[in-house]
């Protein structure tokens, strides 16, 4: 080896690198956007959760340990004024979890009685949740135990010490004076398959499909057979159609043997109607189809287009909720993520596959994916279209 | 729209050259030209592709654009195909505005890109009936069209290949099928024999030939007897028309003279011709030596040949001066297509 020539090699490599912008932003951006992305949203730590509080005892102890509950700043009390609220809000996505506050919370925690020990007598505080958000159930539901046991704890000190002075141990003064009865709704075992099949509906849909558009209409600039189309009568429309309608077609093949695979090799069918998924699911690629006609109406080569989406989709999946719950997220990151495409996605997907919801229970997020589907078709036909 | 007439351009225009004539192309009668372009400008973000170009163009013919590498002939020709955004006063391409949606042109055009861009994947009939059923021709249209032109081009026996395994001369050749199948009355086509083999671009001129009477052709060629062969030239240099005309008025119109030295050894004849006071230019090719001398400079033929048959040490036997050629010509029009600092360094 001589040094000389790898000199020179080491400086056209380097002068190759530094004349490139997108090398250069690249190098720079992507280290400092991953650290400060990553280090905001992979949390598991549960903040501003909506939480539905249905009071059934009104009294000082039970506004108490919700106000306390409240200064923790990871929960966001909503009155509710009966159940049937409060399962509506839930199924809605309006509320992460509730907390059902009985009646005789005030006898049972303040005064220390019935005796601890009791379990059949304790005051029994119910917490409901949304089991088809399994990773964030999973946080809230520890963290909120943990709370309420120590709030009430707290609350119920004077008893618990006479309770440890009668009983003569410290097994009673750590057993709450309250049963915490944790309830999931739509995915009562917590099983994260569903939850994880549900969402990668939404990463497949997502990157591939962006990522295959994207380099095959970059191939066809690249080749000039998309120059030469631009020379036919075929307008930008049917151009576009023509590159798109096939793909999608495939995709939404795709679809169907990730559901029979789902079904029959781990056994999660969605408890929705099917049709209905599977018509979300194709409108939804108009999406990522657009998003892959942008980044190819941005991009020189395939390889350009390549990295692009790999950089483009790796942080969008990341927030999407895909596997980390947008709850947990930083503030402006949740208001990021109600921005991609992929969010509202998901969360019909695991709506019809988790809880069986129907167009009328997910008309928000369906409209959101509409409209966002629109904006991002009108775009990528001007960008396609547009002449040099 | 195209006159069977061809062009009536009968003598050479150097803008901002030399010599200023009658732009030809401008004495048009009743009928509106094909193309009709005022002050067209096309930028690349700060680079200026073509800067005011200006030219009228009538009748099937086939019309040549020449020039420097770098002078703009494909952003003119893909402006023309209604490809790019373009800025002008006017622009005018078989009546349709460039300025505006291009997609009725497109359906009277036919476009032939530098670099071959038909399927790969497809056999050769596969694409054909692409090309014809997006011009909205019937497969029966498409059928008989495409046999005679893949006869006429001798890629019929190849009609089930795949378009990827042709030969670089025989892709050449299926795009300019593809591109004539529509019947355009337009056929652009940009250096179409460029990296082809002489017998294939022969063949490809023929066709061209043969298609001159009904359709205007404009092709861009680097190649000096492709130009020579053209009905009419634009000398294109940094965005702008330097001159336009048949080859011979452009010939004509170059105030070059050329002269031949015939010796032993050209190269030398070449070297020692460079320094005489009257020569432009002299260049080594084949048995003898080209000499290009400036017609302002030039002391007359017989005293030229004389000096050249006694330049010392170069063993000239025999100097003629010769029809001025299209390479002299081209030139010629390089240098006027020069900032004035540069001009006369063409050696």
């Amino acid at each position: 080896m001589k040094f000389a020539r790898l000199w020179v090699l080491i400086r056209r490599e380097a002068l190759a690198t530094l004349r490139d912008p997108f090398t250069v932003s690249i190098l720079i951006a992507v280290p400092l956007v991953a650290l400060f992305l990553f280090s905001s949203i992979l949390s598991t730590s549960v903040h501003d959760l909506p939480m539905g509080v249905l009071d059934f005892d009104r009294s000082p102890t039970s506004r108490r340990l919700v106000a306390q509950l409240e200064a923790t700043r990871s929960f966001l009390p909503i009155a509710l004024a009966t159940r049937q609220q409060l399962d509506q809000a839930l199924s809605d996505g309006r509320l992460s979890l509730a907390l059902v506050l009985p009646d005789g919370l005030d006898r049972g925690v303040g005064k220390g009685r019935p005796p601890p020990g009791d379990a059949a007598r304790r005051p029994q505080v119910q917490v409901i949740y949304d089991g088809a958000e399994t990773v964030l159930a999973g946080n809230a539901e520890a963290f909120l135990g943990a709370t309420l046991a120590a709030t009430a704890l707290q609350d119920a000190g004077v008893a618990a010490a006479i309770g440890q002075a009668s009983a003569g141990g410290a097994t009673s003064m750590q057993r709450p004076p309250v049963r915490v009865l944790v309830h999931a709704l739509f995915n009562p075992t917590l099983d994260g398959q569903p939850f994880m099949i549900a969402g990668t509906f939404g990463f497949v849909l997502s990157f591939a499909t962006t990522l295959i558009i994207a380099v095959s209409v970059v191939n066809e600039r690249f080749s000039g057979t998309f120059e030469q189309l631009q020379v036919t009568p075929a307008t930008t429309l049917e151009i576009v159609l023509g590159k798109v309608l096939p793909l999608s077609a495939v995709f939404s093949l795709d679809v169907v043997l990730m559901m029979l695979a789902a079904g029959f090799v781990w056994g999660v069918w969605p408890a929705g109607s099917v049709i209905f998924f599977l018509l979300v699911s194709t409108f939804y690629q108009v999406i990522s189809l657009s998003l892959g006609l942008l980044v190819s109406a941005t991009s020189a080569t395939a390889q350009e287009a390549v990295a692009k989406t790999v950089l483009l989709a790796t942080p969008l999946i990341q927030l999407s909720g895909f596997a980390l719950p947008i709850q947990n997220m930083a503030w402006p990151f949740r208001w990021i993520a109600e921005l991609i495409p992929a969010t509202h996605y998901i969360r019909v997907s695991r709506g019809i596959y988790l809880r069986g919801e129907g167009p009328l229970d997910l008309i928000g997020e369906l409209s959101v994916i509409l409209l966002m589907g629109l904006v991002l078709g009108g775009l990528a036909l001007r960008a396609v279209g547009r002449r040099e | 729209m195209l006159s069977r007439g061809g062009h009536r351009a009968s003598d050479a225009e150097l803008i901002g050259g030399r010599k200023q004539a009658a732009n030809p192309m401008l004495s048009r009668g009743d009928e509106m030209p094909a193309i009709e372009l005022r002050d067209l400008r096309k930028n690349y973000g700060r680079r200026a592709a073509l800067r005011g170009l200006t030219l009228d163009v009538e009748g099937a013919q086939i019309l040549g654009i020449v020039g420097p590498d770098g002078a703009g002939k494909t952003t003119l020709l893909r402006a023309l195909a209604g490809l790019l955004e373009v800025e002008a006063e006017r622009a005018s391409v078989l009546g349709f505005d460039l300025r505006q949606d291009t997609a009725s042109l497109r359906a009277c055009l036919g476009y032939v890109p530098q670099t071959f861009g038909l399927y790969r994947e497809l056999s050769v009939a596969e694409n054909l009936r692409v090309v014809g059923r997006l011009h909205g021709l019937s497969d029966a249209e498409i059928e008989r069209r495409g046999k005679a032109l893949l006869e006429r081009n001798g890629l019929l026996p190849f009609v089930d290949r795949s378009t990827g395994a042709l030969s670089g001369g025989m892709k050449q050749k299926l795009a300019i099928a593809s591109a004539l199948l529509p019947d355009p009355q337009l056929l652009i086509l940009d250096e179409p024999t460029a990296g082809v083999d002489v017998v294939a671009r022969d063949e490809i001129w023929q066709i061209l030939e043969e298609r001159k009477a009904e359709t205007l052709i404009v092709v861009s060629t680097s190649y000096l007897n492709e130009a020579a062969a053209c009905d009419r030239l634009i000398y294109l240099d940094s965005g702008r028309v330097v001159a336009s005309g048949t080859p011979t008025a452009l010939c004509a119109a170059t105030p070059f003279e050329l002269y031949r030295a015939w010796g032993a050894l050209p190269r030398t004849i070449a070297q020692a011709a460079r320094k005489l006071p009257f020569v432009v230019a002299a260049g080594a090719t084949g048995q003898f030596a080209r000499v290009e001398v400036a017609v302002d400079r030039s002391p007359g033929a017989a005293a030229v040949c004389a000096a050249l048959e006694a330049l010392p040490g170069a063993g000239v036997v025999l100097a003629a001066r010769a029809p001025l050629d299209m390479e002299s010509t081209l030139r010629a029009l390089a240098v006027a297509g020069q900032p004035p600092a540069r001009q006369g360094n063409v050696a």
